[in-house]
């Protein structure tokens, strides 16, 4: 696997020596890794550079799991999300699904499954990306025919507006 | 035995319980990621070995006493959780304030949103006749409220008075230095538990001040005729 075709992988969890570790593991596996503690610098990371994928713990002091998940969804349409946690119940991981994680997994977790689960979700990005990328393509078309070139322009940002 | 105190140790107790337990759960499962991360990296080490590639001592060395750590803070969990089983041995008994104390920081510790909590042991120990297990359930409960109303980074002192103004109890002092927003505590389940221990809650300035009374006679009445469960290692 090449430096380009690296999965890029957010990973945030307040228990640094799991972090560390899980983060020695997964570059073995030609993964590339950013590993945050806390939901504020995830935000703020997720702010500056593309993931293709986060993984995610429950329960962090400041901004919980939870409420990450919903920030990282709303501003990065095409993240997906891994919840693993040590405190999953069956509603949080109802809860989570429906705000939009790709899955929940507890902690511990196999690592085979969790590495299994990193590259399907990334597999679901790309997806959802060339599924939405059609869609552009095919509307893009439409609109270069009967539009002024103004009236094009004026449709392409509002198509960006909501894909962000 | 009072049936109000029945429904108060079976219902509040149980679900006190509970939720001790699920965060002593919580805590073992990091430990047991945090082995079986280290131990798995390990072992891809030693499969990149196999291929050539030149394996570091140093990183050995930081796995393998990771591992160490996380062996010893499980055993560490263990027994306080051991510990912790045990306060309901006895309904009524002399009960050790700096035991309790160290248990309770140590349990809610574990909580996400725990705070540091400095507590004070240069004062002798002392006892007080009272029920171990709420008594462990409501300074359990007023550290977890306090450590809910501070911000990230925020520090608590804990300083039990022994030789205080009253001699007939004892004074724990809950100190973060700053105000802090406690119009909702105690909440109704923790002043019901206050109310069996006949404790009582003073808002300070700088934070609480828990009054634990010497002797119990309501609550040695109460659970009189209770019979202490078998004990077990």
């Amino acid at each position: 696997m090449t430096d380009t075709e690296k999965i890029h992988l957010l990973l945030v969890d307040d228990e640094v020596k799991f972090l560390n570790a899980l983060t020695d593991r997964l570059k073995l596996k030609f993964f590339d890794i950013t590993p945050v503690t806390n939901g504020e610098d995830a935000i703020d990371v997720a702010r500056k550079a593309k993931f293709d994928v986060a993984v995610v713990d429950l329960q962090m002091p400041g901004i919980d799991g939870v409420q990450l998940l919903k920030t990282l969804k709303k501003s990065h349409r095409f993240l997906e999300v891994i919840i693993l946690s040590g405190h999953a119940t069956i509603d949080t991981a109802v809860e989570c699904t429906k705000l939009g994680a790709y899955k929940v997994l507890e902690k511990p977790c196999g690592f085979d499954k969790l590495v299994e689960t990193i590259k399907e979700a990334y597999e679901s990005r790309l997806k959802k990306k060339f599924e939405n990328d059609t869609k552009r393509m095919k509307k893009i078309q439409s609109l270069a025919f009967g539009q002024s070139p103004l009236g094009i322009l004026r449709e392409l940002t509002k198509m960006d507006d909501n894909e962000k | 035995m009072n049936q109000h105190t029945i429904d108060l140790v079976n219902k509040q107790g149980l679900q006190f319980f509970g939720s001790v337990n699920a965060s002593i759960s919580h805590e073992l499962k990091n430990i047991f990621a945090i082995i079986s991360e280290t131990a798995g990296f390990l072992n891809d080490l030693t499969q990149l070995s196999k291929q050539g590639k030149q394996l570091e001592l140093s990183v050995l060395e930081n796995c393998c006493n990771s591992i160490s750590e996380e062996i010893e803070r499980g055993f560490d969990t263990i027994r306080r959780m051991n510990q912790f089983a045990h306060s309901v041995d006895d309904p009524v008994r002399e009960t050790s304030i700096l035991d309790t104390l160290t248990l309770a920081v140590k349990l809610t510790g574990f909580l996400s949103f725990a705070k540091k909590t400095h507590l004070n042991e240069t004062s002798v120990d002392t006892t007080v006749f009272t029920s171990p297990f709420l008594l462990q359930a409501l300074t359990y409960k007023t550290l977890g409220a306090l450590y809910k109303t501070l911000n990230a980074g925020d520090e608590l002192t804990l300083i039990p008075t022994f030789g205080g103004p009253d001699p007939s109890g004892v004074t724990l002092v809950f100190s973060h230095g700053q105000p802090a927003d406690l119009t909702d505590f105690p909440d109704p389940l923790t002043a019901e538990v206050a109310d069996a221990l006949k404790a009582v809650f003073k808002k300070t300035k700088t934070g609480l001040e828990l009054f634990i009374p010497r002797t119990n006679d309501y609550l040695a009445a109460a659970l009189a005729d209770r019979q202490p469960v078998q004990k077990s290692i």
